[in-house]
């Protein structure tokens, strides 16, 4: 469920145990809710990821967007961190670079 | 009731020959989520049947707070030549899919070694599922089984 950029959880369904809420530039980090994600990632059209092939991306917590792609994973972290998101509110993962199988 | 993952397709600047000619190559990647004393971070892994460990990045084990400095040590290999080192702790992995959640303590490897996709292999991952890989509906489904330590 998302409200004002914020992903929450369903009530109705069943969360994971609590964690300790910890703060990132002074709010909450948002934790995110795989379940949610997976549902509104499967949305994504192939496509969408022509312009990050071959880069290290970063989906936004809630699976609706590609938030930054780099070359390197350290790169990927910097540009996430000027974005103002934490590691633990995206979801990493990479697009293989065009004509290439992955083994 | 099975945890259900679409593969996920990824658009190719060219047919693929393998595949028919098609332009989009599916892979079958599942996103987990590795929980360590400080934190969490969750990233697409790759079910590898053929692997048999889990293995994770190091700089995640670091961002999750997991003190690799006395963890076991062991070596792996896989594609191109020579060997890896890896490195063991028990962690904890969440999976998610509609209604259905799970949340296991395994033990995993981690590798300062490049990996494109974490690898969910035999030991810690793929022990503890029934996988079932529906080539032609282009999905993978998840059954926890007997194994699994977790919720």
């Amino acid at each position: 469920v998302e409200g004002r950029g914020i992903t929450r959880y369903d009530a109705r369904r069943r969360s994971f145990p609590e964690v300790a809420m910890k703060l990132f530039n002074g709010r909450p980090i948002q934790e995110v809710d795989l379940a949610l994600f997976v549902e509104n990632q499967a949305k994504f059209s192939p496509e969408a990821y022509l312009p990050y092939a071959g880069q290290y991306i970063a989906y936004s917590g809630d699976g609706t967007r590609i938030v930054a792609g780099a070359e390197t994973e350290e790169e990927l972290d910097r540009k996430l961190e000027a974005l103002g998101l934490h590691f633990s509110e995206v979801v990493y993962s990479y697009v293989p670079p065009d004509g290439v199988a992955m083994l | 009731m099975p945890l259900r993952y679409p593969y996920k397709p990824v658009r190719t600047g060219q047919p693929v020959l393998s595949l028919g000619g098609r332009w989009v190559r599916p892979q079958a990647l599942v996103p987990v989520t590795l929980v360590g004393p400080a934190g969490m971070v969750a990233g697409y892994g790759r079910l590898d049947t053929a692997a048999d460990d889990t293995v994770f990045p190091e700089r995640l084990a670091a961002q999750v707070g997991i003190d690799l400095t006395n963890a076991p040590p062991g070596v792996a290999s896989g594609i191109g030549p020579g060997t890896i080192s890896v490195r063991y702790a028990q962690v904890t992995l969440r999976i998610a899919q509609g209604t259905e959640r799970h949340e296991w303590t395994a033990w995993v490897g981690f590798t300062a070694a490049r990996l494109r996709y974490p690898l969910l292999g035999f030991a810690g991952f793929l022990q503890f599922f029934t996988a079932t890989f529906h080539g032609d509906l282009e999905h993978v489904e998840l059954t926890v089984n007997r194994l699994n330590p977790g919720t």
